[in-house]
């Protein structure tokens, strides 16, 4: 009932990614017309039809819509989206690319469509921050059919050389067909994990789609890394297309997801380079040196101190040389568990030394904290993180609330509020919480002033500025 | 305030304008035919086309570049009045006259807070009196008056523009933004170019009212000019002392439209307080209205009146105590606040060729952004491509804290150890780099130099 109407929607979409898409199937018809000439003789006809009609059943799309934040417009988007996935459980569990779900942009209205056209509500579970990848689920078990699913080699071999299948999904106009793709492993890409290139780059429509080996297993799929500005660990990375193989995401179909409190030290690091090992007078076998300390922080509080090269953790010895290595490092901390302490061996001043440093729980993010927005005032605020008082410089324990957007030509905006202002006061009060916020914002309500007066901090400067409703609107 | 952000103001690089003691004033009088002509003959003998070859660091590097702008003569032995942004960091400086001659001039001083500054022909080579512009009071323009822009826009010397004068006290913004804290402009729609900033804006009567300076980028028939009554103070203490000083207490100032149920009182709002400022030992805070410093009252209801008092604190002598009277929910107090020097509006510049990196002194007002205990250290300025630097992945902005674990006070402790270190040639060093809470640390590496190697 619902597919004429998601149908529309979707051409709607279809229409921007056409070029991309209509290239992405050319380039997969050239590819597969390749074995014909007889160069190739991996993948013949017989098997290439043998490996599509196995697979295409388990490959479905998904149509969401996402919500962001447009800073030049002053006001919320929304877009509708759709992805391949990859049908990868009997319970109704399917795998998409992870930027169906970014710390600052979730999905809603999710639906998946199979084979046969019909679509079905699905939610979008918790993402998993060491792979791109992220998990669907359908939601109504009463009238989901019996699905067929993809399983994954558990330890796939990829090489340079090897000739792969990727299977993918055309886009709307071209009725959302199955299709597939002949590539060769190209190049490895060793950190922060190892992933695989693929040549011809697979197109938009293979994104996500499983990767074939020559037996004719499902051995990995093809990704995307996040951009940093997306929670990503490496900007430049982002945009190309890679094999995770499925080494990389087994155990989260086997477990999907679920959130696990993150541990912190409250550092920030680089790596010891050889030329700062010398520098130093230190071995040069890498280590950990610790740039900067936050205050108040659990490493603060072991006693750790800038400049000490960390040369184990909880055991584990870490001997990073490059900026890659450091990274895994965060992740090995925030990875280690919370509640109980970890011991760290360090080198100060040419000696070593131990110390023992309590896991806690990252502090909430930007991303995750508390937000109101008040449409009348056209105001989104939102609780100040321990990452936004270190990315503002802010002074350390700052608390209270800055404002996330402001809607255009609202009050908050002819105001002259923007994004990053700090509340100090407002209409005289001080509001630290998102409570003490609704509740001021209520009581202004019953008022009605024709004035409120806000007192605001921004860029190590105060101001004033006044917000002058129109009740009458 | 929101407006002021919004606005990017242009520098207008150009000319002058004159009344001559060698030129016979001509009649003012007549149509407007007339007196434009007059005027434009009384002035033009007057401005000269000033082309300084700057010493700028670009990139990481110290590089030469010539720049064109215009200027006027306002005295018959040669001094000049341009702006400071065509005038500073000249290593040389020769301004064409009317008369098409070249002749070198040297810079007496730069304010970049009016951005105001005074040159001095040297007319040593020509032994003659030279026509000067007459200073006329920029207090009577009104608005709808006829002016003439004079200069040397994109280079074209001699070049008249006409226009009215589209608003006599246009506000552009704020001490943060480093644009005229102590004067409002004249906004007219006279044509005005690059290479225009310096020049001259004439009224009618032939006197120079104002120094066009600025456009708005991206509009048409947006200029600016600074009233010629702020020049001529600026201008006398500039020949003076080469130099304008002034007062700082650290008081962010708004206006009190900024506030609601203000509408009737008098006093200006205090919007914030500099850390370690006078102000804040004073006790003053923000919330505060100022009514009266050092027994003048003071009064913005409006944001166009709020350079008077930023200028009226600046010119109190410099470590003078003054009684601020504030009001403070409702009742008067009484603050004594002695004034500290206003610090410069930008550092030196240094330029460490070996490890391919220009550096900058860090300000008082750059140290209370950066939370620095102190002024110390010192700010990358530029980064060379293929240096140290760049290989360490130095960046523009960070303050340099540190060099091999001794503590950088100022840009003369750094380019002490500057020196000492590329003297010893060694092949590391490090430095404390900082940007924002960051900090980390920085490994420059000597570069592997050809032309140094032995054959």
């Amino acid at each position: 009932m619902t597919s004429s109407r998601c149908g529309t929607r979707g051409r709607r979409f279809a229409t921007s990614a056409f070029a991309v898409l209509v290239a992405g199937a050319v380039l997969g018809f050239g590819a597969a017309a390749e074995p014909e000439g007889g160069a190739n003789a991996t993948f013949s006809p017989e098997k290439i039809r043998e490996v599509v009609d196995r697979f295409k059943d388990a490959l479905v799309t998904v149509d969401y819509s996402t919500e962001y934040y447009d800073p030049r417009a002053q006001r919320n988007v929304k877009r509708d989206r759709y992805c391949t996935g990859i049908v990868v459980g009997g319970t109704g569990l399917i795998m998409v690319r992870g930027h169906v779900s970014l710390p600052d942009v979730k999905p809603f209205n999710v639906r998946v469509r199979l084979p046969s056209g019909e679509q079905y509500d699905a939610t979008v579970l918790e993402k998993d921050k060491r792979i791109n990848v992220a998990f669907v689920k359908l939601v109504n078990r009463d009238t989901e059919p019996d699905l067929p699913f993809i399983t994954f080699v558990r330890e796939p071999s990829l090489a340079v050389g090897d000739e792969i299948m990727v299977l993918g999904v055309l886009p709307e106009a071209l009725d959302f067909e199955r299709t597939f793709m002949l590539a060769h492993v190209a190049s490895v890409i060793e950190t922060p994990r190892r992933v695989f290139v693929a040549s011809p780059a697979p197109s938009f429509g293979m994104l996500g789609g499983p990767v074939i080996n020559a037996e004719g297993e499902a051995v990995g799929v093809i990704g995307q890394d996040l951009a940093r500005s997306e929670g990503g660990e490496i900007y430049i990375r982002a945009g190309y297309a890679l094999i995770y193989t499925a080494d990389l995401f087994q155990h989260l179909i086997e477990n999907p997801p679920t959130k696990v409190p993150e541990a912190y030290l409250g550092v920030f690091i680089q790596p010891l380079t050889d030329d700062l090992a010398q520098y130093w007078g230190l071995e040069k076998a890498g280590g950990i040196v610790v740039s900067t300390l936050i205050k108040d922080s659990p490493a603060e509080r072991a006693g750790l101190l800038r400049g000490d090269v960390i040369k184990m953790f909880d055991g584990q010895p870490v001997s990073a040389k490059e900026d890659a290595e450091a990274r895994a490092f965060m992740r090995m901390v925030r990875e280690s568990g919370v509640g109980r302490d970890a011991p760290i061996t360090l080198i100060r001043g040419g000696e070593e030394m131990q110390l023992s440093v309590p896991l806690e729980e990252s502090p909430k993010t930007a991303a995750e904290a508390e937000k109101y927005e008040d449409k009348q005032f056209g105001l989104t605020v939102r609780e100040i993180t321990a990452d936004y008082v270190l990315g503002a410089d802010l002074d350390p324990g700052t608390e209270g609330l800055v404002v996330d957007q402001v809607e255009r030509a609202g009050w908050a905006s002819l105001a002259g509020l923007l994004p990053g202002h700090i509340l100090r006061r407002v209409d005289g009060k001080q509001v630290t919480t998102i409570e003490e916020f609704k509740k001021l914002l209520a009581d202004i309500k019953e008022r009605k002033p024709k004035e409120i007066a806000v007192f605001f901090e921004r860029g190590r400067r105060t101001g004033f500025l006044r917000i002058e409703p129109d009740w009458e609107e | 305030m929101k407006l002021d952000r919004a606005v990017l103001i242009a520098l207008a690089v150009t000319g002058l304008a004159v009344q001559g003691c060698s030129v016979a004033r001509l009649a003012l009088q007549g149509s407007v035919q007339e007196r434009l002509i007059a005027a434009e003959r009384n002035v033009m003998p007057a401005v000269v086309h000033v082309k300084p070859i700057k010493e700028v660091y670009l990139a990481g590097e110290r590089r030469k570049i010539p720049f064109t702008g215009s200027g006027v003569i306002i005295s018959p032995d040669g001094y000049v009045i341009t702006n400071s942004h065509v005038a500073a960091k000249a290593r040389s400086v020769k301004c064409t006259l009317d008369s098409k001659e070249d002749v070198p001039a040297e810079v007496v001083g730069v304010d970049e807070f009016t951005d105001i500054a005074v040159l001095k022909l040297d007319l040593s080579q020509r032994g003659d009196e030279v026509p000067y512009a007459v200073l006329g009071d920029s207090d009577q323009m009104r608005v709808g008056d006829w002016v003439i822009a004079m200069g040397s826009p994109h280079g074209l010397s001699r070049t008249v523009s006409l226009g009215i004068v589209s608003a006599a006290d246009r506000y552009l913004g704020d001490e943060t933004t480093g644009i005229s804290p102590y004067h409002t402009w004249i906004q007219t729609d006279a044509a005005i170019n690059r290479g225009n900033s310096g020049g001259p804006l004439v009224n009618l009567e032939g006197k120079v009212v104002g120094i066009n300076s600025r456009v708005l980028l991206g509009a048409t028939g947006l200029g600016f000019a600074i009233p010629i009554n702020v020049v001529g103070e600026i201008k006398n203490k500039l020949i003076q002392s080469g130099k304008v000083s002034r007062s700082w207490i650290g008081v962010d100032l708004q206006e009190m439209e900024s506030l609601p149920g203000l509408e009737q009182t008098r006093g200006v709002l205090v919007g914030g307080i500099s850390e370690r400022s006078p102000a804040l030992g004073a006790g003053l805070a923000a919330g505060d209205i100022i009514v009266s410093y050092d027994g003048v009252p003071v009064s913005a209801k409006f944001k166009e009146e709020l350079p008077a008092i930023n200028k009226l604190i600046a010119d109190t002598p410099i470590g003078e105590t003054v009684e601020i009277v504030a009001l403070r929910g409702g009742v008067s107090r009484t603050f004594s606040v002695t004034t500290a020097a206003k610090g410069a509006f930008q550092g030196e510049e240094l330029e460490c060729e070996e490890w391919g990196l220009t550096v900058r002194e860090v300000t008082e007002s750059m140290a209370r952004l950066a939370k620095l205990d102190r002024k110390m250290g010192v700010v990358v300025s530029g980064v060379r491509v293929g240096g140290p630097a760049n290989n360490a992945a130095l960046t523009v902005g960070e303050i340099i804290l540190g060099v091999d674990g001794t503590t950088v006070d100022d840009l003369e402790s750094f380019n002490t150890l500057y020196e000492r270190i590329t003297e010893q040639e060694k092949e590391l060093v490090l430095l404390d780099a900082k940007r924002g809470p960051l900090t980390r640390f920085v490994l420059l590496k000597r570069t592997w130099d050809e032309e140094k190697v032995d054959e």
